[in-house]
């Protein structure tokens, strides 16, 4: 919150990082304009990009999840215009602000101070954890969050997230958390097998 | 909770490889080809990537009502608060002649004096600028002293740097000499369509805005001293001024122009105000998008 800025990279720079995506030319219009200050076009990255932004906070941050999505949408709006990349850049931009809003919120909590998603949070839930014995079809995208974060210490959880919520590859996962790419596998790998022999248990073997 | 396994001995044990893992976190693997055991997370993954709710989008408004409000505010370079709030409104023509005016006008008037600019862009720059004062008129005269820097030039003053910088750019398009001459490679050209549309892409529609909206150079002297009272930049259109509160947010990624030190005392914008800035922006908005009204348009001929 008053720490100095940080020379960290580009968005663009995770341009290729992950799996290739055609330059998807509906966002790179809308970003163009959205950059020019029309509404209409911040409407379009808005309704792309915030349902996962919201998923994320709501998982790691629940009660103030709808503040922060606000002011990471603010936190882009005071950088957009010198924004340069593509669809995913953004994304990954996006969940960068995003993720340092959770810490930052948890850090003036007084609570964890690395780990931005104490598990009472989860556990505090009605989340369907168990949906093996419902019907998935009525899991919501959230109760889906919910579920894969219920069951997974801090650590599994912020990279399972930003993973499946936030869409990013492995390394960008380790840029933002600052942890090499095999350390953030070993991290998935231990939370995937969890996750399985919870969402599974007679199935998984070993 | 905690891992109840050392890593290698669970790496090996893995049912899978890096890529089939990946798969299944982007929710690309399909349950009914997942490993043994891993169906049911992968269906699970596939529910939290599932499409947005409506609660997903329920900030919408306000989220969008903010952020087009701070986009518009915020230039390469830093304007008064007191100048913004006033000034800027809700048409994007208006509020980008603002943001680029000054660096805009100084490009232009560099190019023009210099004579560096090609002759439609020289005679719609000399024609423009003359109007406001400026003689650059086939690069004879000298140029305006102050209209650079600092002297707060104001909307109006900057308005014409860009029409006239407009006027040579569909002089261009008109004669299809936009891509020769290296017109396109000009300061002034390069700092109109960065700064004011984001991208030499929307230079044309940015243009037939502002011709079509932008007032004649005759009528506004009068008004102009509305705006002057408030000094648009002191001057430093284009340093990278990391000054703000707010650069911790922003450090993330470092665009090539942080310019978000404007932010110091704008409602929408405090890192803890944020919220509260976008919940009040249509307040802001109607402010503002008065204010700009009569700046806009009670030049029209």
């Amino acid at each position: 919150m008053s720490r100095g800025p940080e020379p960290e990279p580009r968005p663009g720079r995770h341009a290729g990082a992950g799996p290739a995506e055609q330059p998807d030319q509906e966002f790179l219009a809308a970003l163009e304009a959205a950059q020019a200050g029309q509404d209409w076009a911040v409407a379009v990255l808005f309704r792309r990009h915030n349902p996962r932004l919201l998923r994320y906070l709501r998982a790691q941050a629940p009660e103030v999840a709808e503040d922060l999505a606000s002011e990471v949408w603010m936190a882009m709006a005071r950088q957009l215009v010198g924004f340069e990349g593509d669809e995913r850049a953004f994304r990954a931009w996006m969940f960068t602000i995003a993720r340092r809003r959770v810490i930052q919120h948890w850090r003036q909590k007084g609570r964890r101070r690395t780990s931005p998603a104490p598990n009472e949070v989860f556990f505090d839930r009605a989340a369907p954890d168990d949906p093996s014995t419902e019907g998935l079809q009525a899991l919501s995208a959230q109760d889906a969050v919910a579920a894969l974060a219920a069951h997974l210490p801090p650590d599994q959880v912020e990279v399972v997230l930003l993973r499946v919520v936030a869409g990013l590859s492995v390394e960008e996962v380790a840029e933002m958390v600052g942890k090499s790419p095999g350390a953030v596998r070993v991290t998935q790998h231990r939370a995937l097998r969890r996750l399985a022999e919870h969402f599974s248990p007679e199935a998984v073997t070993g | 909770m905690s891992p109840k396994r050392d890593s290698d001995d669970e790496m090996s044990r893995f049912p899978f490889d890096d890529d089939t893992a990946d798969r299944l976190l982007s929710g690309e693997l399909a349950p009914g080809d997942a490993p043994p055991g891993y169906a049911r997370l992968a269906e699970v993954v596939r529910a939290a990537q599932g499409p947005a709710s409506r609660s997903e989008l329920a900030m919408e408004a306000s989220v969008v009502a903010a952020v087009g409000e701070a986009v518009r505010s915020i230039p390469g370079i830093r304007p008064s608060p007191n100048r913004r709030k006033s000034m800027l409104g809700k048409l994007a023509s208006a509020k980008i002649a603002a943001i680029a005016a000054t660096t805009v006008l100084g490009g232009a008037v560099a190019a023009a004096a210099t004579g560096s600019l090609p002759a439609p862009a020289q005679h719609a720059a000399s024609v423009a600028l003359s109007q406001v004062g400026i003689n650059v008129s086939d690069g004879s005269h000298g140029h305006g002293k102050g209209h650079t820097h600092g002297t707060a030039p104001g909307l109006v003053g900057n308005k014409h740097a860009e029409y006239g910088l407009c006027q040579a750019y569909e002089a261009h398009v008109s004669a299809g000499t936009l891509a020769t001459g290296g017109w396109l490679n000009s300061t002034a050209f390069q700092t109109l369509a960065t700064e004011a549309t984001g991208g030499q892409a929307g230079l044309g529609a940015f243009c037939t805005n502002l011709l079509a909206s932008a007032p004649t150079a005759s009528n506004d002297a009068g008004e102009s001293g509305a705006d002057h009272g408030k000094p648009a930049n002191p001057g430093k259109s284009h340093k990278p001024s990391s000054a703000g509160t707010k650069a911790d947010d922003n450090g993330t990624t470092e665009p090539s122009e942080p310019s978000e030190s404007d932010n110091g005392s704008v409602p929408a914008q405090g890192e803890t105000h944020a919220t509260a800035g976008a919940h009040n922006s249509s307040v802001g908005t109607g402010a503002a998008s008065t204010a700009t009204a009569g700046v806009t348009h009670s030049g029209r001929p």
